[in-house]
């Protein structure tokens, strides 16, 4: 989801993280690499060479981005969550609940 | 920034050349954000080195599952090729257990009694007698006990 809206090298990518759970999550080098192996081998994520203006860019960094089965993969998944937080709430769990 | 580079070679070889450079430049961009701060410093230091530990090994395992699958589609695409060399390989691991196991029985396992390195090989001697005649007469177990 970091990459979705535009490709991300990997610190950008903790950053955004970050950001959006508020600070709750926080990826290390480690596990975000692993994941961007992974996800480029399945062939969820792709490394682009679109670039952002040079004077802010670093050469070395490595740009990536989500790919169309990424997405569908992840819209896939969105609805699986939806459906269980849905019956979540139809046994009592909802939120703020015993 | 040498210690991190050390750190790193505990992740498999081919996953360090992808991004043990991007790696680097990430703890290089926490330590310009920690900088000055000692505590800040040693949270670095601690997060990088809890990180290692617990990615490198499934780092390594996720690159032992991927070559397996490799084998398994390159193998199952080429039956034939695949039954040769399960037949080879059959073939000759079944012949090196059984020199092994010769091996083992006649010259590696100590036999199975006392003092086997008192053992002697039972012979024969031959005796010449005066006229010429000679008889052949057995070295008896009680000649060699006698010996011993």
């Amino acid at each position: 989801m970091a990459v979705a809206d535009e490709p991300r090298h990997g610190y950008a990518i903790i950053q955004e993280v970050a950001a959006r759970t508020g600070g709750e999550l926080r990826l290390s080098a480690g596990t975000l690499y692993r994941s961007i192996q992974r996800m480029l081998e399945q062939g969820l994520l792709l490394e682009t060479r679109e670039r952002p203006a040079p004077e802010l860019d670093d050469e070395r960094r490595r740009y990536y981005r989500i790919t169309p089965f990424g997405a569908a993969v992840a819209r896939a998944e969105t609805r699986r969550l939806a459906h269980l937080v849905r019956l979540a709430r139809q046994r009592g769990f909802a939120p703020g609940r015993a | 920034m040498r210690f991190y580079r050390l750190l790193l070679r505990l992740y498999p070889a081919a996953f360090r050349a992808e991004y043990g450079d991007d790696m680097q430049a990430l703890f290089a961009e926490g330590r310009r954000a920690a900088a000055g701060r000692r505590a800040g410093l040693l949270a670095l230091w601690i997060e990088a080195v809890a990180d290692v530990l617990r990615n490198a090994v499934p780092a390594h395992w996720d690159i032992l599952r991927q070559d397996l699958r490799y084998a398994a589609r390159a193998l199952a695409s080429a039956p034939g090729f695949a039954l040769t060399v399960v037949l080879v390989s059959g073939l000759g691991i079944g012949a090196n257990t059984a020199v092994f196991t010769v091996l083992d029985a006649a010259l590696l396992r100590p036999l199975p009694f006392d003092r086997a390195d008192r053992l002697e090989v039972g012979n024969v001697v031959r005796v010449r007698f005066d006229r010429g005649r000679t008889q052949v007469f057995p070295v008896s177990p009680m000649e060699v006990v006698g010996r011993a």
